[in-house]
């Protein structure tokens, strides 16, 4: 048994041709799938389940293939934890429907609703199929091939802009793709959820306590709740539809913008999942450089979630001083990055500029700093009696929970299940570093909680030992610019001419991928950010699915919540820890 | 890499009895805020104090003038291209659209070259001259690509970050703008980021240091560089 | 004429006691904003007038001119009426507060009270029951969900924390061996009523945090969960009126009582007799400093959910205020 996560191995697949004669197995370089027909889906997942171990669920999505005769393709992928492998399971959906595996996996509710979004697919047995982020009544299935990406604008609304002369090539054009209107909402809010109790109420989507724009519907008994459902969308975006013309340098700044909060990390787990799909390899200063500032990232995160958590719950000058300390650690990302958010910082085959001269010092500065801001946190709140009331056995996840829903990150942990990315697959620097990963007991609130306060710590001690190895790298370079998909620095560019052939042929043309899949995942504050990449040869991908944790992570928050109150729905929420960004793409 | 237990009894000890009654851990957390009513103040008094953006801070665009630190290799660009060779004061740009196919966004940008309006046995006839440069920051990212790929180091990131205006149309930026704004950073700041060869040094320094009102930002406690902080250029 | 003269006297300072309650709030307002800011490391109003000084003035005129929106669907009687019985009520209770002793000036004597009722502790407490009122008023009259269940919580933390504090403050009552607020400050001429009543004075203390709405008890206006609670419909003045009523006049007042109660109203520091303050200060120090903590207490703590908090009043307060009675029982029968 291996120590790191891989795909799965021979003698597993053997075993199941032997169960199921009729399936085929694709074999790429960084992934494996097993192909089958829709009239035995069912029974190859529940085996895969129950007799071989992948009891994790992970990611659904759909290809869109318009010239094959079946046109969807539906793909599957399980996790078994406990030998460490990865299966994709790939079925066409023929008449464009598929059997739902909702009573395998309760986390494909939400996973198979997005598919019928986005695509149209329809899933037989599935308890409310609506659609995930658009409104009951939109027209159009927005990621198939033949949907423009413009839309089709069907709305005249002259009043966007005002038509001048002058400079006719920045007018707006006056037409708009569809609008929702009032009734729409009220449909979707409608078809959502059946009022069974007392009164309904609507929480969200502009309100001060949910993180974002997220809109619950809460069906409640006096203060009791009995039912919950969740509409998502206010924050769609459509980055996936986006991805399929543009290259891969030019996605970067794409990612950042998903999950605001902790942009580095997210830039990360693309660039290395680019990365291996074109077979490059970073120097060993850039990987030391990625996991520093990843983990700066996580603990930038991690403070804001303190603050606003503890906002929510009404300690309220926790909040000012969790911002006092995210300052710091925002002038240094603005220093080395350039912007303090969206910093688009890691490219293809490294950073895209070195560590400025200072940067170590300050670092060191913050790091004798940070420790005791930590214990003053701890003080206020880890032992109070209030607190420890508002936390303690709300919102339990079991072990069970967390395969069939597919947690992944902290909301794991703390359950007890150590599902840690960078322990499990662990790219740039993260096999050289020596960490701890937290492990909660219950599950509840005050799990999640402890476990997010000791991963600082944790945190912290990493970028020590990236700051000690970088200080003997000083010299080094920083992007591996002799393999031919990596962008040229600029000095390179001015001193030889192959270079800015080079270069030219990058900007235009694209990092010509070979025709593979692959999938992969790096571990996010929030969860596991994977990116399944289908490429067909040339510059621009296919296809690229996000497997964003928040988004999973969040499903499970209808049934915890079901018997509790209005001010556990808080608490609950806050320590899910959604980012709008991510769970609306 | 090994895995550390928390949880209520691993630990965090529960509350003794005397913690209950004598409310020791309400005491604890006041005395923590009490503490920091007599620290000195961080934030910073906007708009009358302000903090300068670090070197490589990605704000407005600027379109730079030739100014003699072009690169080596500038003539045979402009030669290439077939450009009308600049004087001192005019704009860098070659039009080679570099920055546009590097975008993201492509439409932001609108890049038209026209020719000169010469006589046949002009020195220039034949060579092309910039037209118009118009660039619409309403969408744009600000994520930086279009300056690493401009041959010329002509359009670069300056330190503006308020760009408010009252309508739509006062986003697009035409080439004097630009180039207006190009030169008031470069005679401010121009020697933090850039030297005699207008190359762009991957040795810059972190923060430009003089800067009092970021030291509010570090809790009045700023951090002290290394020696060789100071000497760089 | 005798009657004229006591009706101008007593109404001249009704009015100087009310324009002085009314400019106090609004400059306990300031010291409450430059004190949250200070312990979250910011200044605070700072631009309006010298340190901000002449802020309070500023959001009056503002929340005085501002539009006042009035939804089509609430019942609009008990809608203006609401705001005005969590006001008034509060003011009322100062009638009986006495301040200090009475003292000359130009040969007239004056005195630092409106009445001296011998029921005057009653009183206050009738007073301040009134007041609920006007919060279940505003949750239900503002005919939406969300300040429907704000209203419904408070009232009822109101409920339970009403009885615990008239318990509580049964323990002084039998020290002192009568209701009149006056008397009892004169009882406590030799030690202060805080020695034998420290249960009861943590009680009190408890209950003021519910009453007047601060953390950890703050749970009408928690906003996170319900956006504002029970003032969500109100605008302008109506709305200015309730945190002026409940944060700042009513906290003033509770803690005058208190102070009355356990503190020695305006009797001096145990072994600072000596020193040339009149009374009225020293009663101002005391009520200042008694108020200063609950604003400690308030931007430190997090709340607590609402059946955590009825619980607590039901099953911890009430019993400790009930063994407060029995311990000082013992306290008057042994030493006297």
């Amino acid at each position: 048994m291996q120590n790191h996560l891989c795909w799965i191995d021979e003698e597993k697949l053997k075993e199941i041709k032997n169960k199921f004669p009729e399936i085929s197995i694709e074999k790429f370089p960084n992934a494996t799938f097993i192909y089958i027909s829709k009239e035995r889906l069912k029974d190859l997942l529940k085996s895969l389940k129950d007799e071989f171990g992948f009891k994790m669920f992970i990611d659904f999505t759909c290809v869109d293939y318009p010239e094959s005769e079946n046109r969807f393709l539906g793909v599957y992928f399980l996790i078994n934890p406990k030998d460490k492998q990865r299966v994709g399971v790939k079925c066409w959906a023929t008449n464009e429907t598929l059997p739902t595996i909702t009573d395998l996996w309760k986390g494909a509710k939400w996973a198979e609703r997005e598919a019928y979004d986005m695509f149209g697919v329809r899933f037989e047995g599935h308890e409310n199929l609506v659609r995930m982020f658009l409104w009951e009544g939109y027209p159009y299935y927005p990621l198939r091939k033949d949907f423009p990406r413009e839309g089709y604008k069907t709305e005249y609304l002259p009043s966007l802009n005002e038509r001048n002369k002058d400079y006719p090539a920045h007018n707006y054009d006056p037409n708009h793709t569809p609008l929702p209107t009032l009734e729409d909402l009220e449909r979707t809010q409608k078809a959502r959820i059946k009022k069974k109790a007392q009164m309904v109420l609507n929480w969200g989507p502009l309100h001060p306590g949910t993180h974002g724009t997220i809109w619950f519907i809460f069906d409640m008994e006096g203060e009791e709740i009995k039912q919950c459902d969740i509409i998502l969308g206010q924050l769609h975006r459509g980055i996936e539809k986006l991805a399929e013309e543009l290259t891969y340098t030019q996605f970067i700044p794409y990612t950042d913008r998903m999950d605001y909060i902790s942009a580095l990390c997210s830039q990360v787990a693309y660039v290395n999942t680019v990365e291996k799909l074109l077979k490059v390899e970073p120097p060993p200063k850039a990987k030391w450089i990625r996991t520093m500032m990843c983990e700066l990232q996580r603990i930038n995160s991690h403070l804001l979630w303190l603050g606003t958590y503890a906002l929510d719950i009404g300690a309220l000058t926790i909040f000012l001083y969790t911002f006092r300390e995210r300052e710091k650690l925002m002038d240094i990302i603005e220093g080395i990055a350039g912007i303090r958010l969206n910093s688009s910082y890691i490219r293809i085959g490294g950073v895209s500029k070195d560590l400025p001269e200072g940067a170590l010092d300050v670092i060191r500065h913050f790091i004798k700093d940070f420790p005791e801001k930590l214990k003053e946190y701890e003080t206020i709140l880890t032992k109070n009696r209030v607190w420890i009331r508002r936390n303690v056995n709300i919102g339990v996840i079991t072990e069970e929970d967390v395969y069939q829903y597919g947690l992944t990150g902290v909301v794991a942990r703390a359950s007890g299940v150590p599902y840690d990315i960078r322990a499990l697959q662990p790219t740039d620097a993260y096999d050289k570093v020596d960490f701890e990963i937290p492990l909660g007991t219950v599950g509840d609130c005050y799990d999640r909680y402890l476990v997010r306060m000791e991963e600082m710590r944790q945190s912290l001690n990493i970028i020590k030992q990236c700051v000690e190895e970088l200080e003997k790298l000083k010299d080094d370079k920083y992007l591996a610019t002799e393999n031919p998909y990596v962008l040229p620095t600029l000095e390179e560019v001015y001193l030889s001419i192959e270079s800015m052939v080079k270069d030219f042929n990058l900007r235009i043309y694209g990092e010509q991928a070979p025709e593979e899949e692959i999938y992969l995942s790096g571990e996010n504050p929030r969860g596991e950010l994977g990116f399944y990449v289908v490429s067909k040869g040339d510059g621009k991908p296919y296809r690229i699915k996000i497997r964003s944790g928040a988004f999973y992570n969040l499903q499970i928050f209808t049934e915890l919540i079901k018997g509790r109150t209005v001010a556990d729905a808080v608490v609950l929420l806050g320590s899910l820890d959604p980012v709008v960004g991510e769970t609306d793409r | 890499m090994g895995i550390k237990k928390v949880g209520l009894n691993r630990n965090i000890k529960p509350q003794s009895l005397a913690e209950k009654i004598f409310f020791l851990d309400f005491m604890k957390g006041l005395k923590t805020t009490i503490k920091h009513l007599f620290r000195k103040v961080i934030t910073v008094d906007f708009p009358y104090e302000v903090v300068e953006p670090a070197p490589r801070f990605r704000g407005v665009h600027g379109l730079r003038n030739v100014d003699g630190t072009e690169k080596d290799d500038f003539n045979a660009w402009v030669k290439k291209l077939k450009i009308k060779p600049p004087e001192k004061g005019e704009t860098r740009c070659i039009a080679c659209k570099f920055c546009q196919a590097a975008c993201p966004v492509p439409e932001i940008f609108v890049i038209k070259a026209k020719k000169l309006d010469v006589p046949k046995d002009h020195p220039h006839h034949g060579l092309k001259v910039l037209d118009q440069f118009d660039m619409d920051l309403g969408k744009c990212m600000f994520c930086g690509l279009c300056t690493l790929a401009c041959p010329t180091v002509c359009i670069i990131h300056t330190d503006i970050y308020d760009i408010s205006t009252y309508t739509r149309r006062g986003w697009i930026l035409n080439k004097e703008q630009l180039s207006q704004i190009a030169d008031d950073f470069i005679a401010r700041r121009g020697k933090e980021k850039y030297d005699e060869k207008s190359e762009w040094p991957d040795y810059q320094k972190l923060w430009n240091d003089t800067d009092t009102a970021r030291a509010k930002a570090w809790d009045n406690n700023p951090p002290q560089f290394g020696p060789n902080y100071v000497d760089q250029n | 004429m005798e009657l004229l003269g006591v009706i101008v006297g007593i109404s001249l300072k009704a009015l100087i006691f009310i324009i002085g309650m009314f400019l106090g709030a609004a400059y306990l307002t300031w010291i409450e904003r430059k004190f949250a800011g200070h312990i979250q490391q910011r200044p605070g109003p700072l631009h309006v007038g010298y340190h901000g000084l002449l802020q309070p003035i500023a959001d009056a005129l503002k929340v005085l001119t501002k539009e006042d929106l009035v939804p089509d669907g609430v019942d609009k009687f008990l809608f203006y009426l609401a705001s005005l019985m969590a006001f008034v009520p509060a003011i009322m209770i100062l009638a009986v507060v006495p301040f200090g002793e009475p003292f000359n000036i130009f040969g007239l004597e004056i005195k630092p009270y409106i009445t001296d009722l011998n029921i005057a502790l009653i009183l206050a407490l009738a007073f301040g029951s009134i007041s609920i009122y006007g919060v279940i008023f505003a949750g239900w009259a503002s005919n939406s969900k969300y300040p429907m269940i704000g209203g419904l919580r408070k009232a009822a933390v109101l409920i339970g924390y009403e009885v615990a504090l008239g318990f509580a403050m049964v323990g002084p009552i039998m020290q002192a061996g009568s209701f009149s607020l006056k008397e009892i400050v004169e009882a406590q001429s030799s030690y202060w009523f805080i020695i034998p009543n420290i249960l009861g004075f943590v009680v009190i203390l408890f209950a003021i945090l519910a009453e007047t709405g601060r953390t950890p008890f703050d749970v009408q206006e928690a906003e996170a969960e319900l956006v504002s609670g029970y003032n969500t419909e109100y605008t302008a003045m109506k709305f200015g009126l309730f945190p002026l009523a409940e944060w700042y006049i009513a906290t003033f007042v509770l803690s005058a009582i208190a102070v009355i109660l356990f503190f020695g109203g305006w009797q001096p520091f145990p072994l600072l007799g000596w020193l040339p303050i009149p009374g009225i200060v020293w009663f101002f120090i005391k009520v200042f400093a008694l108020f200063m903590f609950f604003l400690w207490v308030h931007w430190t703590l997090p709340r607590y959910r609402v059946d955590q908090i009825t619980e607590l009043a039901w099953k911890v307060m009430l019993p400790l205020a009930l063994a407060n009675i029995f311990i000082v029982a013992l306290w008057v029968i042994i030493v006297g």
